[in-house]
């Protein structure tokens, strides 16, 4: 079996039977996806076609019901204000510690390291309770503010492993030669540190958008009018809309639009994410 | 004494960017992991049934000897263990063979990959939608397709037997792509020259993979196993999404009995109690895998 990068032998069957066999692969993880975007763009008749009509004239009406239906724009701009408020705040306090982590020496730090990699043990529904009671007690059940913080538990740990992991990278040379050359430490961090780590920022930023862009749960139980999320409006709004599956693909789509515009620059950077920057990528 | 209060002043220096870096993180990360934690621990030893909160007191180990004989906990567990296991079993399988086709493949390879990924970041009530639409038995593409091949009509997630098969199949369908991006990532790491030799001294393709691939793979296959277990212990919103447990409890996992004894039946304290038993379970469950395998994380 010889592997991707070694296309010097001549092109066998079996080339041919795993190229068939992939693509046959890739349309079963493709076609939910494809499918859901071609029923947004059918109407109620071809939708409900059976056999499932491939072919057809879309139609954007029901882009057109959903985006005019004001609550889901509304949603859309809670997500944006929640999930870009707890990745920049994530990265803020995350960044700053992970170099710490990665550069100094002292007792206990191993043990605080597994505690930072613990916190992705813990299910989201063991937390639901104590967040529920808290934030209806201090008052701020339903609104940003609390979806930040609750958003921070997942997003913290998060950039500082994977952080931490990039900046492991960075030859030590770089930084004392600018310690030689008179930087003093913060420069060394803002000047030579933090533009070679320019890609795990990137990478960081954008697995914390997702998670926060994804999420489901806390955003049920923490927001009911105000602050109410994406995914939680779509939710709600089709528990009306049960039957209509064009509106129904039409909002699924929008939801993971800026999802899917995002995929196309972290797919390198997806290993690192999946393990938390465990495993050298 | 000029000396000692400069040596004070550097020594404070280096201290003050290091502790400035630190403390900020540390002290966000203690206040919302830890306060909560123990919220749930000290609530999960207490009587708290939410509209009545006043009458919230400490009952002992009630709530966890209450679990002993809850039948419904019992049954919750046992489909975790189900999904859990089955899910991993299948997403490891198919992972090993999609990555071994993909680092065999010679052209297209970056946008066959780019495809056979995208599931693993598609938002979950999208996905949860989609299925339901797959599902439906009478309008759905799944029966259609297999109708072709002689197979069905299914009732999907509207069978009590077939609900939890059903969910298995999303989660695969959604998560297999993560164990094949590690996997063949592992697999481009791997020498080429152990293979080559390996087979001029006449091994077949299989004694080449479960003896040099294999255990070369396995230290970053187990990390990628660890991740996806606690994952899946985890699951909760395809499921709530698409069926709420149901039909009846048949696809109630233990993440979802947790929620509905919160949040449908208001018990506070029970749920809390359930919540650390799931706790305990992805702790004891990643600790086993971490020792067994010989995992490396960091």
């Amino acid at each position: 079996m010889a592997s991707a990068h070694h296309n010097d032998r001549p092109v066998s069957f079996g080339d041919v039977l795993n190229t068939i066999g992939l693509i046959i692969v890739a349309i079963v993880f493709i076609m939910p996806i494809l499918w859901a975007f071609l029923m947004s763009l059918k109407t109620r008749a071809d939708a409900l076609a059976m056999p499932p009509k491939w072919v057809f004239t879309p139609t954007f009406e029901h882009y057109q019901t959903v985006w005019s239906d004001g609550s889901l724009l509304a949603y859309t701009q809670n997500s944006l204000i929640v999930t870009l408020s707890a990745t920049a705040i994530g990265l803020l306090l995350g960044v700053p510690a992970a170099y710490m982590l990665a550069r100094m020496r002292f007792r206990g730090k191993r043990s605080l390291l597994l505690g930072i990699l613990s916190t992705r043990m813990i299910p989201p529904v063991a937390f639901i309770v104590p967040f529920f009671v808290i934030f209806t007690n201090l008052g701020l059940k339903d609104t940003y503010t609390a979806l930040i913080i609750v958003y921070l538990t997942i997003i913290l740990g998060f950039v500082i492993w994977m952080m931490r992991s990039y900046i492991l990278e960075i030859p030590l040379e770089l930084e004392e030669a600018a310690r030689i050359d008179g930087c003093s430490q913060w420069q060394t961090f803002r000047f030579v540190v933090l533009p070679l780590c320019l890609p795990g920022l990137a990478t960081s930023a954008i697995f914390s958008f997702i998670y926060a862009w994804n999420e489901f749960l806390y955003a049920m139980i923490l927001t009911n009018r105000h602050a109410k999320t994406l995914p939680l409006g779509i939710y709600n709004w089709v528990s009306y809309e049960e039957v209509r599956w064009g509106e129904l693909t039409a909002a699924a789509v929008l939801a993971m639009l800026p999802v899917l515009v995002f995929y196309f620059f972290v797919q390198r950077a997806l290993v690192r994410g999946l393990t938390m920057g465990a495993v050298k990528g | 004494m000029r000396s000692v209060a400069s040596d004070a002043l550097t020594r404070m220096r280096t201290w003050l960017l290091p502790a400035s870096f630190l403390a900020p993180a540390l002290i966000v990360l203690i206040i919302i992991n830890v306060v909560p934690l123990f919220y749930t621990i000290t609530t999960s030893f207490q009587s708290y049934y939410l509209p009545r909160s006043y009458d919230r007191g400490f009952n002992g180990l009630e709530n966890y000897t209450e679990l002993i004989f809850d039948k419904r906990f019992w049954a919750a567990l046992g489909r975790t263990a189900i999904f859990v296991t089955v899910s991993l079993a299948i997403e490891v399988a198919l992972g090993f063979g999609i990555a071994l086709m993909l680092i065999r493949q010679r052209w297209g390879l970056g946008a066959l990959r780019g495809l056979i990924l995208l599931p693993i970041i598609v938002t979950p009530i999208a996905v949860a939608f989609v299925w339901r639409l797959l599902f439906s038995p009478s309008l759905g593409l799944l029966n259609y397709l297999l109708g072709y091949v002689g197979l069905g009509p299914f009732e999907w997630i509207y069978s009590p037997n077939q609900a939890l098969p059903a969910l298995i199949l999303v989660e695969v369908w959604q998560h297999t792509p993560e164990l094949v991006l590690i996997i063949f990532t592992g697999l481009l790491t791997l020498p080429d020259d152990l293979t080559e030799a390996a087979m001029i001294d006449g091994a077949n393709p299989w004694q080449v993979f479960m003896a040099i691939k294999l255990p070369l793979l396995k230290p970053i296959l187990m990390v990628g196993i660890v991740f996806r277990v606690i994952s899946l212990l985890k699951t909760f919103d395809v499921f709530y999404i698409v069926g709420r447990g149901g039909p009846g409890t048949s696809t109630e996992t233990l993440a979802l009995y947790v929620y509905a004894t919160g949040f449908s039946f208001l018990r506070m304290g029970y749920a809390s109690a359930l919540a650390m038993v799931l706790f305990a379970i992805v702790l004891i469950t990643t600790i086993l895998i971490v020792r067994w395998g010989d995992v490396k994380l960091g």
